[in-house]
C-alpha cells in the first residue's frame, strides 16, 4: 500500500500523531535517501551518520516545509545538503584541497567491504568521483536514481536546460575517464 | 551513455550490512523521539516574511530624511533662539540682557530678606 505524502504531512502537523507519521516517512524514504547519500559520501558508516542527521533535520524542519516543492524532493534536498556539508567538513580536514578529498573517497571505495560490484563498476564509480561536485550530483541522480530532470531541478534549484547541459558534460567526462582507465588496465 | 551503459547494467554496486534496513527505521525513530518535539509555528514565524520589508522601510525613511535634510525629532525645538528667522536688533538684545540683570538683582534681594 502506497501512503500518500499529503496524508503523512497532515499527520505530522497534527499534535497527537506526529510520531506515527514520522515512522511512515522514515519507512517510505529511508532506503532511497540512503542510496542517494551513499553515492555522495561512499562509505557505509558515513552514509549512516549523514542519513540520521538528515532525518533529524527533517523532523526539526517539517513545520517549515512550505509545499513549494514536493515532500520527496524537499527531503532529497535536505539529504544532499547534509552529504555535501559532511564532505565540506572532511575537506577542511585536508586543508581544503578538492583533489585530496577525491583521493580519499577513491581510497574508501577501494577498501569498501560493502562494495558488491565488479572491477568495471568500481572504475565507473571512480570516474564519477572525479567529476566536479555539481556534475557528480546530477550524474548520480539521473543515471543511477533515474530521476526526471524536473525532479532534479526541484532538488538542486537549477533550470532544466542547465541540468541537461550539465549531465551531457558529465557523461562525456565519465566516458573519457573510462576510456583512459581501460587503456591503463589493458 | 549508449555503448558504456550496456557494460554497467547493474547500476548499484554498493551493499549494506545484513539486516541494516530492518533496524534502520527503529534506530532513527529512537533517536528522534529523544529530541524535543518541534514547536508549532508562532507569531515570529508568521511575521518573519514581513520583517525584511519592515527593516527596509525603516532604512528608506531614515535615508530619505538624511538626504532631504529634514531635522530629526530632537532638533525640532520651537525655541525662537534656534529659529533662523529670528534676528533681534541690538536694542532688543540690550533690553533682554538688562532684564536678566534685573532678575538676578531681584533674586539676591529676596535671598537677603
Amino acid at each position: 500500500m502506497v501512503i500518500e505524502d499529503q496524508y503523512i504531512i497532515q499527520l505530522l502537523l497534527s499534535d497527537k500523531d506526529e510520531q506515527k507519521a514520522f515512522r511512515l516517512l522514515v519507512s517510505k524514504y529511508s532506503e532511497r535517501l540512503y542510496w542517494h547519500i551513499r553515492k555522495i559520501v561512499i562509505g557505509h558508516e558515513d552514509t549512516d551518520d549523514v542519513l540520521q542527521n538528515t532525518f533529524i533535520k527533517v523532523w526539526k524542519g517539517i513545520r517549515e516545509f512550505r509545499h513549494e516543492s514536493r515532500l520527496y524532493t524537499w527531503m532529497y534536498r535536505v539529504a544532499t545538503n547534509e552529504a555535501l556539508n559532511f564532505l565540506q567538513e572532511k575537506r577542511r580536514g585536508v586543508h581544503g584541497h578538492s583533489d585530496e578529498i577525491t583521493g580519499m573517497l577513491e581510497n574508501q571505495l577501494e577498501g569498501d567491504s560493502y562494495f558488491a560490484g565488479d572491477e568495471i563498476q568500481r572504475e565507473l564509480q571512480k570516474a564519477v568521483l572525479k567529476l566536479p561536485e555539481r556534475q557528480r550530483l546530477v550524474f548520480n541522480m539521473k543515471y543511477f536514481d533515474n530521476m526526471k530532470y524536473e525532479e532534479i531541478a526541484e532538488v538542486l534549484n537549477v533550470a532544466v536546460g542547465t541540468l541537461k547541459a550539465t549531465y551531457h558534460t558529465a557523461v562525456k567526462k565519465v566516458e573519457e575517464s573510462l576510456r583512459l582507465s581501460d587503456t591503463i588496465i589493458m | 551513455m549508449s555503448e558504456t551503459s550496456e557494460k554497467y547494467q547493474q547500476k548499484n554496486p554498493f551493499s549494506v550490512p545484513e539486516g541494516y534496513f530492518d533496524s534502520l527505521e527503529d534506530r532513527i525513530i529512537r533517536q528522534v523521539s529523544q529530541m524535543e518535539k518541534p514547536r508549532r509555528a508562532g507569531m515570529v514565524r508568521f511575521l518573519r516574511p514581513f520583517m525584511g520589508w519592515a527593516a527596509l522601510l525603516v532604512i528608506v525613511v531614515l535615508a530619505a530624511r538624511w538626504a532631504t535634510g529634514v531635522p530629526s525629532q530632537e532638533m525640532n525645538i520651537t525655541d525662537p533662539q534656534l529659529d533662523a528667522d529670528f534676528n533681534p536688533t541690538t536694542e532688543e538684545i540690550l533690553e533682554y540682557l538688562t532684564q536678566e540683570v534685573n532678575l538676578a538683582v531681584l533674586s539676591n534681594e529676596i535671598l537677603e530678606e
